[in-house]
């Protein structure tokens, strides 16, 4: 038993390894790996004393410098939302429910005040992720996106925005926190947010997006913001006006039953083009073996709206391997 | 029982596990007390300010009233001079010093834009304040509330510079309302949206006018509209010229109460998370910072890394904002608080005793109605908790002979 758990944690080690060297990313990697260390401070548990409290200072006003410039106000119809610029030509990350449709006329009011153009994109409203492009002429100034699987618990972080909605000479408003929590669908930091404030960015201390305002709770301490690797996971969707609220296939089946036998086929589902029929027994999803449907539902939640999805079922005494392409399930 | 892939359990989960961590479940317990020791307000992070709170906590004092705290308070002078938060007196003030002495404190000056009070205690030898020009400590820079205290009560950092005020984010409570959606256009602000039965409607604005003036004076900007507005109260009719199809007439509108949903909402968010101030509007200039405040502990300085004094903390206003008045907007009131030029109306100055017991009493009731609300929720989420457990215990099947 020892033996085979600490085979898989090599494994599992050489996958990671092998990830690496992809070639494409390890430029990526090698330039992140050489980009300046953050000052001790700052990845203490806690500061020590006011040397450390200066360190931080020093860096929380550098990364405010950078960061400010690219928040905005977006103003869709009665909504008021923020948003963040991640493109020199102006794709803006916000929240699902402040872009909410795709297609729709909006103001984006920049940190110095001046109003541009733009148009909503798409949005994944289950998880609150939504996109704006800036339609008048670029250059804008932009944030780089970061990499939200790596925060880590009681990493420090930067919050900008526009609480309560913009306020004319009211720059970008600046609030310091650490990440809390977090899984694939939320980050929860006490960086404090209130209405107005969502769609506005969440950054790490080097000044990079790892989040987008969401929601919040009654305590201070439950701030919630939709990951920024979701957004680069979902990016063309978005960019191409997409809304969806979940990931959908169009089946159903006995959830209690011991395999995963289809029943019935919604009309014009993706299953029923991808030709599932009823009776099918799904064993195998994107190449993973599937016992239930609860392993089923699991999988096809970390896929987005037109992934081609390889899906083998058995049929009588054939095994039979379909292609069904995911698509955008409505409000639930 | 069927499920649909995906179904609306899909939906539901996700929604479910934001309200997990949003409500008030036993696991959302856990979680809070787990992730206050990462917080950054969290005990050891606060440790770190010890030397910046031992620069200032000598120029810090506390102000009771009728044996409560009220507020804190900032030395500004070696001979007893001690400003505060004006509106949070309630009762004879009572100057408790950083060595332990209390003192009976006399109000000497008010000026009630800036909602600052001095006071006057019978001590010499004390430790004024040290100032600091708040644009010292720029947007991101730290500052502590400091106290009498060896640690600072709170820390955050600055999130917006000095700036003018007057016209709030969220219409003050009890201002005017009119009802409509607004848009910049050319040379005012346009009507986008004309709620139902609101007095914008009855006064007979429509959609696509454009707005030029209020009362007299031109309107640009969608805020100086808003802020004209605000800046009255229901019931008072205001002239409204504007320009609709090319023509520009005049229309007289009768101001209506904000609906309390419309209030609701902005008002519920801003106070999930803590008590705010009663006055946190109308502060002619004001610093903005992220510090956690209690109203109670306003009036003391807010200091830089260096102890200097920035500020003085005038409002908790709203889940993500405290609001200090910048020490270059306070020095130079200072003489004319100590002189008399600044001195209280007697209204504020004296209560009956009479009336102070009723407010006391009053302010009791209200207190105790709100804790046996909260305990009565209390009481039925742990019914409820109970009852799931119950059922839960139910669904179990029996174990067998397993250790």
């Amino acid at each position: 038993m020892v033996a085979r758990h600490a085979l898989r944690i090599i494994l599992l080690a050489l996958m990671t390894a092998s990830a690496f060297f992809v070639p494409g990313a390890r430029a990526d990697e090698a330039k992140s790996a050489k980009s300046p260390e953050l000052p001790a401070a700052l990845v203490k548990p806690a500061p020590d004393g006011v040397e450390d409290l200066r360190a931080i200072q020093k860096q929380v006003r550098s990364v405010v410098d950078k960061v400010i410039p690219c928040t905005v106000n977006i103003r869709a119809g009665r909504a008021q939302g923020s948003g963040v610029i991640v493109s020199a030509d102006g794709y803006v990350l916000t929240a699902g429910h402040v872009s909410a449709e795709a297609g729709r006329d909006v103001v984006l009011t920049l940190h110095d005040g001046k109003t541009v153009k733009g148009k909503t994109l798409g949005a994944n409203r289950a998880i609150d992720s939504g996109m704006v492009k800036i339609t008048d002429a670029g250059p804008w100034p932009f944030a780089a996106m970061g990499h939200s699987a790596d925060l880590k618990k009681g990493q420090w972080c930067v919050t900008t925005g526009h609480p309560n909605g913009y306020v004319k000479g009211r720059p970008p408003v600046v609030r310091l926190g650490r990440v809390l929590d977090g899984n694939d669908n939320l980050v929860r930091t006490d960086c404090t947010i209130v209405g107005g404030d969502s769609g506005g960015p969440l950054f790490d201390m080097r000044g990079r997006v790892v989040g987008i305002h969401s929601r919040i709770g009654g305590p201070l301490t439950a701030n919630i913001h939709v990951p920024v690797d979701t957004f680069r996971d979902t990016w063309d969707p978005l960019a191409k006006g997409e809304v969806w609220w979940r990931p959908w296939l169009g089946f159903e089946g006995d959830v209690e039953s011991t395999n995963c036998k289809v029943e019935k086929i919604g009309k014009d589902s993706p299953a029923e083009k991808g030709g599932l029929l009823p009776n099918d027994v799904i064993t195998r999803f994107d190449g993973k073996e599937v016992k239930t449907f609860g392993a089923l539902k699991t999988l096809l939640s970390k896929k987005k709206p037109t992934d081609q999805v390889e899906v083998e079922v058995q049929r009588g005494d054939e095994t039979v391997t379909l292609k069904l392409v995911i698509g955008s399930g409505k409000q639930s | 029982m069927h499920f649909t892939i995906p179904s609306r359990a899909l939906g539901a989960a996700l929604l479910l596990s934001a309200a997990l961590v949003l409500g008030g479940s036993p696991a959302h317990g856990q979680a809070r007390k787990s992730s206050n020791e990462l917080s950054r307000n969290n005990a050891q992070v606060l440790a770190a300010f010890r030397d910046v709170a031992a620069a200032a906590r000598k120029s810090a004092a506390r102000v009771l009233c009728n044996g409560r705290p009220a507020a804190l308070g900032t030395v500004v002078g070696a001979d007893g001079w001690i400003l505060t938060k004006a509106s949070e007196l309630k009762g004879s003030p009572v100057v408790k010093l950083a060595d332990g002495r209390e003192l009976p404190a006399r109000l000497v000056g008010v000026e009630e834009a800036f909602d600052l009070a001095m006071l006057k205690v019978e001590a010499r030898g004390l430790t004024p304040v040290v100032w600091r020009d708040s644009k010292e400590a720029p947007v991101g820079s730290w500052v502590a509330t400091v106290a009498t205290d060896e640690q600072p009560l709170a820390a955050g950092v600055v999130s917006v510079a000095a700036r003018k005020g007057v016209i709030h984010p969220t219409p003050p409570p009890g201002s005017g309302y009119l009802g409509i959606v607004l848009e910049a256009a050319e040379g005012g602000v346009k009507i986008l949206d004309v709620a139902a039965g609101s007095p914008a409607e009855k006064a007979g604005l429509k959609v696509n006018d454009v707005v030029l003036a209020v009362g007299g004076k031109d309107v640009k900007e969608i805020d100086a509209l808003t802020g004209e507005i605000s800046l009255r109260k229901p019931g008072e009719t205001v002239t409204l010229r504007l320009r609709r199809a090319g023509e520009v007439k005049e229309i007289k509108a009768a101001l209506g109460k904000r609906p309390a949903d419309q209030q609701a909402r902005g008002d519920l968010q801003n106070s999930m998370g803590g008590r705010r101030s009663e006055r946190r509007y109308g502060f002619p200039v004001f610093l903005q910072h992220d510090t956690v405040l209690e109203p109670e502990q306003c009036g003391g300085p807010l200091v830089d890394l260096d102890g200097k004094a920035v500020g003085i903390n005038i409002a908790r206003s709203g889940r993500t904002d405290s609001y200090a008045i910048p020490s270059e907007e306070v020095r130079p009131l200072l003489a004319d608080l100590k002189s008399g030029k600044l001195a209280p109306k007697p209204t504020v100055a004296a209560k009956s005793p009479a009336q102070e017991k009723f407010e006391e009493a009053k302010a009791a009731v209200t207190r105790a109605e709100a804790e046996a609300a909260a305990a009565d929720k209390k009481l039925a989420e742990a019914r409820e908790a109970l009852k799931k457990a119950e059922a839960d215990l139910k669904k179990e099947p029996e174990k067998k002979g397993q250790d």
